[in-house]
């Protein structure tokens, strides 16, 4: 009894070892909550990238909300180095700062299309950010055109800091659709993956602010950078894809302007020509909406102008879209439409027999036909029927 | 007098059914659609899932068909008296011994996910320590009471799968799915080996049939036991394939735990939902290691009757313990788990498939009615 | 948790067989004791033998008189205070001294005509031991002795002062009956009658105690309870032997099953209506003299979450207050933990906005929030303890001091995060709405443990910590049933009352988990009777 009895308390209290522990345990206000990253290319260095890291400064966010527009402390600060590869660099910054940086509320990551331009250098920079069990596969992806350290430095209007300015203007594409959805790093993560070319949200600063007009197009081969579309272009983009949510096209009738707000969007692809070497699609770009501007003397609810309405604006639809095709079937010969995905998926065997010179070699996307039609219905009219009956 | 017994201590059918399906959920169902992506193209995985399923489902049966042989006496008793008594010696040992790899690789598998999600650095040496004292704690209660805990438990898992599984169906683009029927004879197959040890667990109803009531109810309950997990893989399957496309599912390590991360609550109330996911996982693995451990603790004094429960629990703890830190790496691991569910098929469900040929040629006695 | 051979050994070091039952000696009596001492002839020696016995007792009254023609002297020994002095006079010597003329030959039919003739009270009894006219003075009965008989005559006069029937002040309820049980065991048992016009309801009346001699009742129904269970408490109570319990916790605590558990075993009611619903369903109670408590056993971790509230309101509202209990029993476990665990370990589970406005609000804090909540939580255990000790007026004062103006100041000084305090304040709020008191207890102890199970290892120490919660609820019996029925084993029909309270209607059958023996509660649709 004596014996055991010893055992068992020596076992017991060897158990307060354990005390020693809670490695994982940092308070809160000891972190450095990085929110946003951007990635240039070092002038100096070629092959190291130079990342600029967005810390929140929570004291700074409380007296934010306090109302006054108070600037004698920012809510924000940005730290940027320079290094060869991203996990370095997070290490690097980890030197500068006064709370050792923490990722897991990540929210945005900005990579100059310099840095985009160059070999396998972004699926580099995103794995560090996949692997890493910190961040999440929520993270916003965006291209600048310039310089990226930039981008964190713009004035936020209404948001506490530039980051969050960015976020909310890249989920915007229900009133827009000038731009892309949202890129993902997840989704990201499956494009490097696949074999097709992709589009990525572009950033731009303009005069005063950025803009998020536009869209990065990447080689589904080499993974880099190749070039940018036009708003108008990534309007054709958008509706070829599908990924149309909302937003405005506008036409002209006799010199003024009407416009037609999208409420609902659906588009069809079908393989017409089944002969590998004349592949023909046509793509069925289906729209229901409201009238969102009218012109004087215009009546809308009678059948034969809201017809005439409805074909301007499928003609409008067409040519933005055919404006798309053309900038990537001819220009950049590469197919960020979504084209090979659809074979891969309905025309498993085209698929496999094209595949080898779908974007390279003999450029088969390039030389395919795309027939595009649209339907555009007006459900609603809005509140008011004309706005004035002038006479002229 | 010791307590008083007028309560039933026998187990009821729906509890051997929640036993089978506890015990199969482990940590292979998070890395099933990984294994499946790797060897099937697009989203053929399903079929088979469906196989494996179907062939782990018959194999349910007939093993429970089996045991209600001896659901008096007991595994070693029968094959003892089937087989000669040093045969039955050493299957029973290389039963036992499956068991306690069993529960190392279990132990090591959790221990080395929650390192990674969970914890930054804290070693994984103590994050198997505190799971593995839990588990002793546990094994030495009664055997009764590791089957309630089984039922307590069942309700959590499906709950935060289904919960998981419905808000990451937003993400879900079904033109992901397609296109289907691609992959040949071979890969389907290649699948249906992933999926067969990813659905291992059901032998738990040979040593748990003494237990038992009825025990003629156990082959119904054991086929509709591996059929809960089987739908749940399924389910995991298809929406992680929708979610990432099969292109980056052969890349996500823990695909079932990135679907949690990637989840997004509307309102955004909650943001790193795979904490809590991977929270309640342990749960169920938790489950499966303390009957991994009570098997091999009830084959070992079903051999040895001398042995008492608590000194066989304080002998085979250090084993178990050593060996779940025996592996190395990621590849050594990897490796150890094939090797115990190649034995798990080999000495679980083939040998007393042979072991009942032998008991009906020799006319054993058996105690079904 | 092995109760089960804790128990067990428990019993075999303490537990003997029958209480003793001599007062005549004053150290324990011996075997050849506990013979019986018979009344001596001469009144004046078992006067004597009497005073002796209770050391001359200064509230001892003995009123000795001769009765009759025959001038017999006689003698009544009562314990002023228990006993209703207005009956003794009317009932017991009026008749005696001034209207008795019966001429008697013997002691023998004295006592005899006494009995059937002139004694007007309602209950007397022949007594022949002086153990048991000790017994009886003690319990307030007035004790007559009479020269030259070898039987006394015990009447009785009970008629002591006890509270009045109130409200109990741990489960008051808002609808349905407003009747608690007092100290005094008789007005409890007829409660229990007034409520249960039942001629199968049995009370067994057992004296336990070695100095104190307690009345305890056991009441069941029998033909609902099953045999065996009744067999089983019956034999744990008998087998207490100690000086005396002091209440019917005491008691509680012998019988139940572990010691060790922190979960309440044994419920403990003031309620006769949760009583007689107990009672319908097969189980067994416990009433103890001098305790408003009555015990019922057995149940399971489901009874701590009913009340019998439920029962008086619509369905559906009990249903939804049992489902706001139930995550009341959560919150008031793991929040604190949670905290911990989610500002220590699990940043990124915080959504962001929350997360940078709880670090701004932590920047100056100085203690880490394992501390500050292990401390909060300490300060709020003084402050329930200092409130029941308190008188009244005081007690709700100090409750606004308490809590306003400490947290308050807390706050204001920096010491703790505004957070912590919101925290700490819906934990009590959340563990004051469990209507059972013993649970409630229970959880609090646990919280701590979780806390810093949390401190520990995060969130991973929280589940760690709920599965060996789980385990330990898994392991233990009550009186053979497992404590975690209906839960496993898993009996469909008791979940109609579980959570979800059916509508009355579909609570056609007595809950299984006691094995009653006749389950039909309500009439089958097609009987005709």
């Amino acid at each position: 009894m004596r014996c055991s009895f010893i055992i068992r308390t020596l076992g017991i209290l060897s158990c307060l070892l354990l005390t020693t522990s809670c490695w994982d345990r940092v308070e809160i206000d000891q972190r450095g909550f990085v929110v946003g990253v951007a990635i240039d290319s070092d002038e100096q260095n070629k092959s190291n990238q130079k990342g600029t890291y967005q810390f929140v400064v929570p004291a700074g966010l409380k007296q934010n909300s306090g109302g006054a527009s108070d600037t004698s402390q920012k809510a924000y600060f940005n730290l940027s180095s320079s290094e060869q590869s991203m996990s370095s660099l997070a290490g690097k910054v980890a030197n500068l700062t006064s709370r050792s940086p923490y990722f897991e509320h990540l929210k945005l990551v900005i990579i100059s299309n310099e840095v985009a331009q160059n070999g396998s250098r972004i699926a580099d920079i995103l794995d560090f950010f996949l692997r890493n069990n910190e961040m999440r596969r929520g993270v916003q992806i965006l291209i600048s055109d310039g310089k990226a350290a930039d981008m964190l430095q713009i004035r936020a209007n209404n948001e506490p800091m530039p980051v969050d300015y960015i976020n909310s203007i890249a989920k915007n594409n229900m009133k827009t659709n000038f731009m892309l959805p949202q890129s993902r790093i997840g989704d990201v993560h499956e494009y490097l993956v696949k074999p097709w070319s992709f589009a990525i949200q572009k950033i731009k600063s303009e005069e005063g602010g950025i803009t998020l007009q536009g869209a990065a197009i990447f080689d589904g081969n080499s993974k880099n950078l190749i070039g940018f579309l036009s708003g108008q272009e990534t309007q054709g983009l958008n509706f070829i894809t599908g990924d149309i949510k909302g937003g405005i096209v506008e036409a002209k009738i006799d010199g003024s302007s009407i416009d037609y707000l999208i409420k609902q969007y659906k588009r069809k692809i079908t393989l017409e020509n089944t002969d590998p070497s004349h592949l023909k699609f046509h793509i069925q770009l289906l729209s229901e909406g409201t009238l969102d501007k009218s012109k004087a003397n215009l009546d809308p609810t009678d059948a034969s102008t809201s017809s005439e309405i409805e074909k301007k604006f499928e003609k409008e639809m067409v040519d933005a879209a055919k404006k798309a095709v053309k900038k990537l079937q001819q220009s950049y010969k590469k197919d960020a439409m979504g084209l090979g995905a659809y074979l891969y998926q309905d025309h498993y065997q085209i698929w496999k027999k094209v595949q080898d010179n779908w974007e390279q070699g003999q450029h088969i996307f390039s030389q395919v036909e795309i027939e595009i039609a649209a339907s555009a219905i007006l459900r609603r009219i809005g509140n008011i029927n004309e706005i004035s009956k002038a006479k002229e | 007098m010791k307590y008083f017994e007028y309560g039933d201590p026998k187990v009821s059918a729906l509890d051997i059914c929640v036993t089978v399906a506890s015990m199969i959920i482990g940590v292979g169902v998070l890395n099933l659609p990984r294994e499946l992506a790797k060897v099937t193209k697009s989203s053929d995985g399903w079929i088979s899932i469906l196989i494996a399923g179907l062939l782990a489902m018959i194999a349910a049966f007939l093993l429970a068909k089996i045991a209600v042989h001896f659901s008096k006496q007991g595994y070693f008793a029968y094959t003892a008296a089937a087989v000669t008594k040093p045969v039955a010696y050493v299957i029973t040992l290389l039963l036992s011994f499956y068991f306690l790899s069993y529960c190392s690789y279990e132990i090591r598998a959790i221990a080395n996910i929650s390192k990674q999600y969970l914890f930054e650095r804290t070693p994984v040496e103590v994050i198997a320590l505190g799971f593995f004292l839990v588990v002793i704690y546990a094994v030495s209660g009664s055997r009764a009471g590791i089957i309630r805990l089984n039922l307590l438990t069942i309700p959590f898992i499906f709950g935060i799968t289904f919960v998981v599984l419905s808000f990451s169906l937003t993400k879900l683009s079904v033109v992901d799915l397609k296109p289907c029927f691609i992959s040949s004879i071979t890969e389907l197959a290649s699948g249906v080996k992933a999926s067969i040890f990813s659905l291992l667990g059901f032998e738990v109803v040979l040593l748990y049939i003494t237990m038992m009531h009825k025990p003629q109810l156990a082959p119904k309950a054991a086929a509709i036991g591996v059929a809960l997990p089987i739908i749940m893989s399924l389910a995991i399957y298809i929406v992680c394939v929708g979610v990432f496309s099969e292109f980056a599912l052969q890349e996500v390590s823990n695909p079932a735990v990135e679907l949690a991360k990637e989840m997004q609550i509307p309102g955004e109330f909650f943001e790193r939902f795979e904490s809590i996911f991977f929270t309640i996982w342990i749960v169920t693995v938790y489950t499966t290691t303390i009957m991994a451990f009570d098997c091999c603790i009830y084959t070992l004094r079903s051999m040895f009757k001398k042995i008492k429960h608590m000194p066989a629990i304080y002998m085979l703890s250090p084993i178990i313990f050593w060996l779940s830190m025996f592996p190395r790496d990621v590849n050594s691991f990897a490796k150890m788990g094939d090797y115990i569910s190649y034995l798990g098929v080999g000495i679980a469900v083939i040998t007393p498939m042979i072991i009942y040929l032998f008991a009906k040629i020799r006319g054993v006695k058996s105690d079904a009615l | 948790m092995k109760a089960r051979e804790i128990s067990s050994m428990f019993k075999q070091l303490f537990g003997r067989s029958s209480p003793s039952r001599s007062y005549t000696n004053k150290s324990n009596p011996t075997a050849a004791e506990l013979s019986v001492q018979h009344l001596y002839p001469l009144v004046q020696d078992n006067l004597e033998a009497i005073k002796q016995a209770l050391h001359h007792a200064s509230d001892l009254v003995i009123r000795s008189f001769s009765v009759g023609p025959s001038q017999t002297p006689c003698a009544t020994a009562s314990i002023d205070g228990l006993v209703d002095t207005a009956q003794i006079n009317e009932q017991l010597l009026k008749p005696m001294m001034h209207s008795f003329d019966y001429l008697i030959s013997s002691a023998e039919e004295m006592c005899s005509v006494l009995e059937e003739q002139v004694l007007s009270t309602y209950q007397v009894k022949r007594i022949a031991t002086l153990d048991d006219a000790i017994y009886n003075i003690l319990s307030g009965n007035t004790v007559l002795f009479i020269d030259e008989s070898t039987d006394a005559i015990a009447v009785t006069t009970i008629g002591w002062k006890s509270r009045a029937i109130e409200e109990p002040q741990t489960e008051s309820i808002i609808r349905g009956p407003r009747a608690g049980f007092t100290e005094d065991l008789r007005t409890n048992t007829a409660m229990l009658r007034r409520r249960l016009k039942e001629p199968n309801l049995v009370l067994d009346d057992y004296q336990i105690g070695r100095r104190g001699k307690r009345d305890v009742v056991i009441a069941y129904i029998v033909g609902i309870v099953h045999p065996n269970l009744v067999k089983e408490i019956t034999k744990r109570v008998l087998s207490i032997d100690i000086d005396d319990i002091e209440g019917s916790g005491f008691l509680e605590h012998w019988i139940a099953d572990s010691f060790l558990s922190p979960f309440p075993l044994i419920l403990n009611t003031e309620r006769p209506d949760r009583v007689s619903g107990s009672l319908l369903q097969g189980r067994v109670a416990i009433l103890v003299d001098g305790d408003p408590f009555a015990l019922i056993l057995p149940i399971t971790f489901s009874s701590s979450l009913q009340s019998p509230e439920d029962y008086y309101q619509h369905w559906m509202i009990s249903t939804l207050t049992r489902l706001l209990r139930l995550g009341a029993a959560f919150i008031a476990t793991f929040l604190p933990a949670l905290y911990i665990a989610l500002l220590e370990y699990h940043h990124g589970m915080i959504p962001s906005k929350l997360a940078f406005s709880i670090a701004g609000a932590r920047e100056g804090v100085p203690f880490p929030a394992v501390i500050e909540a292990f401390a909060m939580e300490i300060t709020l255990e003084l402050l329930r303890e200092a409130g029941l000790r308190l008188p009244k007026p005081i007690g709700q004062t100090i409750g606004i001091v308490g809590g306003l103006v400490i947290g308050e100041a807390a706050v204001a000084a920096g010491m703790v995060s505004p957070v912590m305090v919101i925290v700490v304040a819906i934990t009590a709020i959340s563990s004051f709405a469990l209507p059972s008191y013993s649970f409630a207890i229970s959880l609090r102890m646990m919280r701590f443990g979780i806390m810093l199970a949390a401190a520990f290892f995060g969130l991973f120490g929280i589940i760690l910590a709920y599965i060996m919660i789980n385990v330990h609820i898994v392991n233990l019996m009550c009186c053979g049933i497992p404590y975690s029925t209906p839960f496993a084993p898993l009996l469909k029909q008791e979940w109609k009352d579980l959570v979800l309270r059916a509508p009355t209607i579909f609570l056609k059958k007595r809950p299984k988990m006691v094995k009653p023996q006749n389950t039909d509660r309500m009439k089958k649709e097609n009987d005709p009777s």
